[in-house]
């Protein structure tokens, strides 16, 4: 059961698609459905913190970014995206680090172009782009948003986590080479840029890295650290809600062109002491609530599609990326972790 | 014991043995059978199919108050609270399916979640438990609609 005849969905798109039971907790909607390519030999990367690494402790679960992500036959998906998909806006379909990927990513980029509605993203592995060219034929195919997964804020946690560190493929130089083609064949702001917070980057490094894309021409879209049963970093700690609360801060401040990371002040453990604006401004964008909603590709509507609903933590817990606007009490909390309440 | 098929409602895709009663205050989806001086509560298969696969099942309460919380469930993205029909003492809970929450969703009318003693045989009869197969038609079709909604 190999790509690009089955897929690889997570556990919300496969209950959105009734391929699995299920529903969502305070009644979020799923907005854009995650594929994921699928080998028998696995991903050929061995990432620290993720699920998917070929260094995960054999037999400790199928879990990759929290929950399980089932197998089923690309009709399957396709048939069902058009019969159940109402809400749905957005496909992504994200590659490993396979011989197969890329080719077997273009096979169904088309796919999802000729046969749903739905407008389509590629997470692609940078390790596999040699040069120009194969971004720009994944835009040609239909793609027209593109996300790469730098998840490390800085080079040297890339190198531990991802690269030399863990005789892993990837190089962050590269990594941004690609960030950098991509921009050039999907146009600004059509390219994102995954980021975990809490793999050990300071929040400083972070927003470093996030005002980096950003001038890059790529947006920061934020994920919380969630630790993989027998992966390395499995007794890894999440990060503290107040860390992500004031990273999402800063991160929205930045995109809505209302602060640069120069404009910040940060205290002597990279914690941010200033957000670069003024107490009024920063009370807006609290009372907004888009600023701690889940950071993904765009929607028909300009806002986000891809809401991974429940995909950085368990659906009872504190939520760090909202899948819909927060509430009311739900600011109120947010405030606390801020300490502006 | 297998129930005969006239003994089994059938409302949309989900079964209910017609050996038992459904509380629906709260829209709780708790079932509840005699067995002896005893009760058993349970998951209904509609809550069992629309929560998800559950990965987590705790009980709360050892005293029940009829419509209170006793147990919390939790899948991969979905999480609530579960109600009492009756008012009493917990006196077992099912170990196995603590341990094992997912028989629930395999075999909702067989992983029964704790065994009560009721306070009075007057907890068994009041209009939110429901036993009759059109009053529980009429609910689940309610429920069915509600979920179709969200």
């Amino acid at each position: 059961m190999e790509s690009p005849e089955y897929v690889q969905t997570s556990t919300a798109a496969a209950i959105t698609l009734k391929l699995f039971p299920g529903r969502f907790y305070r009644g979020a909607r799923l907005k854009a459905l995650n594929l994921l390519l699928t080998y028998s030999e696995g991903c050929r990367a061995s990432c620290a913190y993720c699920g998917l690494s070929r260094k995960r402790v054999p037999l400790s679960g199928r879990t990759f970014i929290r929950v399980d992500w089932p197998t089923f036959a690309t009709d399957e998906v396709i048939a069902r995206a058009n019969t159940y998909g109402k809400h749905l806006e957005r496909v992504c379909i994200s590659m490993v680090t396979h011989p197969r990927a890329y080719q077997d990513t273009l096979t169904l980029v088309r796919r999802f172009r000729e046969e749903t509605p739905l407008a389509i993203s590629t997470l692609i592995s940078p390790t596999l782009m040699k040069n120009k060219e194969m971004l720009a034929e994944l835009k040609r195919a239909g793609a027209e948003m593109c996300g790469i997964a730098v998840d490390c804020a800085t080079p040297e946690l890339f190198d531990a986590l991802r690269g030399r560190g863990m005789q892993g493929p990837h190089r962050w130089e590269h990594y941004w080479r690609v960030i950098d083609w991509a921009v050039e064949s999907f146009g600004r702001y059509n390219v994102s840029v995954h980021l975990i917070v809490g793999l050990g980057e300071s929040e400083r490094e972070m927003l470093a890295a996030v005002q980096r894309a950003y001038d890059a021409g790529a947006e920061a879209h934020l994920f919380a650290f969630y630790p993989e049963p027998g992966s390395v970093m499995q007794e890894h700690e999440r990060p503290g809600i107040e860390q992500y609360r004031r990273v999402q801060l800063a991160r929205y401040l930045i995109h809505r062109n209302l602060a640069r990371y120069e404009d910040m002040r940060f205290s002597t453990r990279g914690e941010v002491v200033d957000f670069g604006v003024s107490r009024q401004v920063l009370e807006e964008v609290i009372e907004e609530g888009k600023a701690f909603m889940t950071s993904g590709c765009r929607g028909r509507d300009g806002e986000v599609a891809c809401n991974r609903p429940y995909g950085n933590e368990r659906p009872g817990e504190v939520l760090r990326n909202f899948p819909f606007l927060p509430s009311e009490e739900d600011k109120r909390l947010i405030r606390r972790h801020l300490g502006l309440a | 014991m297998e129930l005969k098929a006239e003994q089994v409602l059938k409302v949309g895709e989900y079964e209910f043995p017609l050996d038992r009663l459904y509380y629906r205050g709260r829209n709780a989806h708790i079932w509840v059978k005699r067995e002896g001086d005893t009760l058993l509560l349970g998951i209904d298969a509609f809550l069992a199919e629309s929560a998800g696969y559950l990965n987590y099942l705790s009980v709360t309460a050892e005293r029940l108050e009829r419509g209170e919380a006793f147990a919390n469930i939790e899948s991969a993205k979905f999480v609530s609270k579960l109600y009492s029909p009756v008012a009493g003492r917990v006196v077992e809970v099912n170990r196995e399916v603590m341990e094992n929450p997912r028989l629930v969703n395999q075999s909702p009318y067989e992983a029964w979640i704790v065994r009560v003693k009721p306070s009075s045989e007057a907890e068994l009869s009041h209009e939110e438990l429901l036993s009759e197969s059109e009053e529980i038609k009429a609910w689940i079709e309610q429920e069915i609609a509600r979920l179709e909604e969200e």
